[in-house]
């Protein structure tokens, strides 16, 4: 049995029915242990042998947090025996420098570990690059690694844990296989969300029983992702992946290429957010509940807000463990006091968030690929980012000037369109083979512009029909809707379940329905493969 | 507490016969009227009543061993010539006659390429499970049909459900098998059915009727072929006067089973597929005498037809 999506017959029809009688069927105490059990199982059935990179992360998490503790223990027990102050400080010191030097270590070697399997060949061959603009002689041999699924998941995961450990917001974790439980869930083994221990762990391993409730609004949350799945991003796959890989041979101009840009991001966004559906669903199933990753994004009015309601938790991930620990080191907090006493209230602040702005978006960039495409991605986002910070003093007084209220609805409705804008160029970057490819996409979308190849038919032979238009606009309008509700604060799923059932089963037996025939699957189709499972 | 939980069990158990009751009855709705003439257990090979009469050159027949090697969209951009896959899975040689039968009364190709994995399975009353389940719910099949009934062309739609890989299946996975010497030369035979034999030499005869071409061919497959069936299939080709090609004696395909195989050296994947089409394509097409259609007009769906299966296969595999 092989397993390479959630949304698959593998994972949805075998799998999971599996996992939940088995859950539902087995005491309390074991049902940890059969989630566990099923977690390495899928891990083992979509990384094999790899699957030991994963158990070597765990362990050494799992020790180096027990030394962390002991180490701390160590430093109460000596505290105490401590006749001044001063030999207090020198004790807490001397605890917290080797409490520092463990947790350096252990992120080190899970980040060496993620840096050597999947970058690696990227850094050797810029080394090879710069060897020959060089015109040295000196090659090195471009080695090939295979990376376990979600490496980029877990890793991010095991820091989150050891330097929560560290910074005592958590206790350690005398239990191996809860940690374990943690870092490899089944269902966010391949594209996420990144959970924190505080949020999951306790509940994973408690092995509640399963309820009725919890199954049903879990099943529907698994089908509205699967709706966005296989209806839209299955039906976008063959034209986007047509328009961006093609675009030279086919000598594309730039309004099919602006298309492609919409195209890929309404795909990006249906097939993460529905995997992300599945996911969050797997888990409401046994009552366990994954944190959201996608907070309606294109609703948002600026790129930073885009950030915080796109792949939430990597946003957030970047903002607790790069953001703040940049911002706050010693020499920036210094440049900061500084600056503020040159640069007043708001631009002081200014030159320590843009360089941990760079930091934050550069290893965002990076996490998400190792190509310069992805870096460029990064950077695009960074300078969006840095450009609106320093200008909204400058934007607030002309608003003012201009009397335009930002909170009135075409105000609004522009900033929402403009940010969607600047996200589909970025994502055009993000789907490019390569930064020249990059480069290339952006100089036909701005020096080629025509509406005329889009609407003069010849989009159809790009791996798109009529019908894949109307069901493509039907099934956004649905999303758009429930978006929406969502956005005014309303609860979709509540709603429908207080509903009578004979209002009820026709909206459920609907969503099926939808799905069975509108899926794009069988004959042409190329099903897209999970796109965040490769980073 | 036990009440509520037969209560909500009872209400599961009501919905889900609900749901199937509309999906069989969406079923009916959307599966092809000609199925029912085929007399078909499996979806697939009726693509091929939607071709154009007298268009194709090869027509393929056997069980999920064809399906999964031979690929007619790869074959006619390697050599133009126009073909279909009528195999279904565990197909019985009873079916194929009956297949042979129905495709060829409104094609006449050159040659007729039977899989010969199914020579030795022995016919049963009964069908698979998944067969029935698949026949029962064919809209899992059929549901693109949906584009038949809205009228948003102005041309008429074909009514008949037209599949785009023409008959082949598209297996993507990987999982590598044990290689070893499954092709150790012998003179042992291994014994085909007699019923079998009779299913065999009828369809020959039938094709022979028409003036058409029978080639038997065996499929690269670890866990099926040996040398003993080779023989079996060597001696009755011989004595049915049909052509004979074991593609698991053709090293130059350079299967390679850890990476070629969907299922452990059971059937090809695309990659295998592919191989094979690069052997078969030249192979059929100078033994048959196939014309290249490439540059014909009335092919011109075919040569579309390439670029979205080159999408297919642009993508990368997780295996």
């Amino acid at each position: 049995m092989r397993f390479n999506s959630y949304i698959s017959l593998a994972y949805l029809g075998i799998f999971l029915p599996i996992v939940l009688i088995a859950y539902g069927i087995l005491p309390k105490k074991i049902r940890p242990f059969v989630l566990l059990g099923a977690s390495l199982a899928l891990f083992w059935f979509m990384s094999e042998f790899l699957v030991a990179y994963f158990i070597l992360s765990t362990i050494l998490i799992y020790l180096s947090a027990l030394w962390l503790d002991k180490l701390k223990a160590k430093q109460k027990a000596l505290s105490a025996l401590a006749e001044s102050k001063e030999e207090k400080k020198a004790i807490k010191k001397a605890s917290k420098n080797k409490q520092l030097a463990v947790v350096v270590v252990c992120i080190l070697i899970n980040i060496g570990i993620l840096a050597v399997l999947k970058y690696s060949p990227f850094f050797l061959n810029n080394l090879n690059l710069i060897f020959s603009l060089a015109k040295s002689d000196i090659s090195i041999d471009i080695p090939k690694f295979l990376a376990p699924i979600g490496i980029s998941f877990y890793t991010l995961q095991a820091v989150s844990y050891i330097h929560d450990v560290y910074k005592e917001k958590i206790e350690a974790d005398r239990n191996l296989g809860r940690v374990a439980l943690f870092m490899c869930f089944f269902p966010i083994i391949m594209e996420g969300p990144i959970c924190r221990y505080s949020d999951t762990a306790q509940k994973l391993w408690s092995g509640e029983s399963l309820k009725y409730r919890n199954v049903t609004f879990g099943i529907q949350k698994i089908l509205f992702g699967m709706m966005k799945k296989m209806v839209i991003a299955d039906r976008l796959n063959l034209i986007v992946t047509n328009i961006f890989k093609n675009h030279e041979a086919l000598n594309l101009d730039g309004g099919i290429v602006a298309l492609g840009a919409l195209l890929y991001t309404i795909e990006l966004y249906a097939e993460f957010s529905g995997t992300i559906d599945v996911v969050i669903g797997s888990g409401e199933m046994f009552g366990i509940s994954i944190p959201e990753n996608f907070r309606q994004p294109f609703f948002a009015k600026s790129i930073s807000e885009f950030w915080q309601r796109w792949h939430i938790t990597l946003g957030t991930w970047f903002k607790d463990y790069i953001f703040y620990p940049v911002t706050m080191s010693e020499n920036l907090k210094k440049l900061t006091k500084k600056a503020r006493q040159k640069l007043g209230r708001h631009y002081g602040p200014m030159p320590a968030t843009i360089i941990a702005f760079f930091c934050v978006w550069f290893c965002n960039g990076l996490w998400h690929g190792a190509g310069w495409q992805y870096i460029m991605f990064g950077m695009y986002h960074f300078v969006l980012i840095s450009i609106g910070s320093l200008v909204l003093p400058l934007s607030n007084n002309v608003l003012g000037k201009l009397k335009i209220d930002r909170n009135k609805l075409p105000y609004k409705i522009f900033t929402i369109v403009r940010t969607f804008l600047f996200v589909c160029i970025g994502e055009l970057i993000f789907n490019s083979s390569g930064f020249y490819d990059s480069i290339s996409l952006l100089k036909i979308l701005f020096t080629d512009f025509s509406l005329k190849t889009l609407f003069n038919g010849s989009i159809f032979n790009l791996g798109i029909d009529h019908y894949d238009l109307l069901i493509l606009a039907v099934t956004l309008v649905i999303v758009f809707i429930v978006s929406f509700s969502k956005e005014k604060g309303k609860n979709v799923r509540e709603e429908i379940a207080a509903k009578p059932i004979f209002v009820r089963w026709p909206i459920y037996i609907g969503l099926i329905v939808f799905i069975v025939v509108f899926g794009a699957y069988g004959g042409s189709y190329a099903p897209i493969d999970p796109i965040y499972a490769n980073f | 507490m036990k009440q509520i939980i037969i209560k909500k069990g009872i209400k599961a158990i009501s919905f889900v016969i609900t749901l199937l009751l509309v999906l069989l009855l969406l079923s009916l709705f959307f599966r092809p009227k000609e199925s029912e003439n085929f007399k078909a257990n499996d979806i697939k090979p009726l693509g091929v009543l939607a071709e154009a009469e007298n268009s194709l050159d090869v027509l393929f027949f056997g069980d999920s061993e064809a399906y999964t090697s031979f690929s007619p969209i790869s074959f006619w951009d390697k050599e133009g010539f126009s073909s279909f896959v009528c195999a279904s899975s565990a197909q019985y040689l009873s079916l194929t006659k009956s297949f042979v039968e129905q495709a060829l009364e409104n094609q006449s190709p050159k040659v007729v390429v039977i899989e010969t994995n199914a020579f030795f399975r022995k016919i049963r009353s009964e069908n698979s499970f998944w067969t029935r389940f698949e026949n029962l719910f064919s809209i899992l099949e059929y549901h693109n049909r949906w584009k038949n009934f809205i009228p948003l062309k102005i041309e008429a739609t074909p009514y008949s459900w037209k599949d785009d890989l023409k008959g082949y299946k598209i297996y993507k996975m990987a999982v590598k098998c044990k290689c070893k010497d499954y092709m150790q030369k012998t003179d042992q035979i291994e014994s085909i059915p007699e019923t079998n034999i009779q299913y065999v030499k009828d369809i020959v005869n039938y094709c022979k009727d028409k003036n058409i071409e029978v080639l038997f061919v065996s499929t690269p497959s670890i866990k099926n072929w040996n040398y003993e069936r080779h023989n079996a299939v060597e001696n009755l080709a011989k004595e049915v006067g049909a052509d004979y090609l074991d593609l698991n004696l053709q090293e130059s395909i350079k299967i390679n089973w850890k990476t070629d195989t969907a299922d452990a050296g059971d059937h090809l994947n695309f990659k295998g597929a592919e191989k094979v089409s690069t052997f078969i394509a030249p192979y059929l097409a100078e033994k048959y005498n196939l014309e290249n259609k490439k540059g014909n007009s009335e092919f011109e769906e075919w040569n579309k037809l390439v670029s979205k299966y080159q999408m297919i296969f642009d993508k990368k595999s997780y295996a």
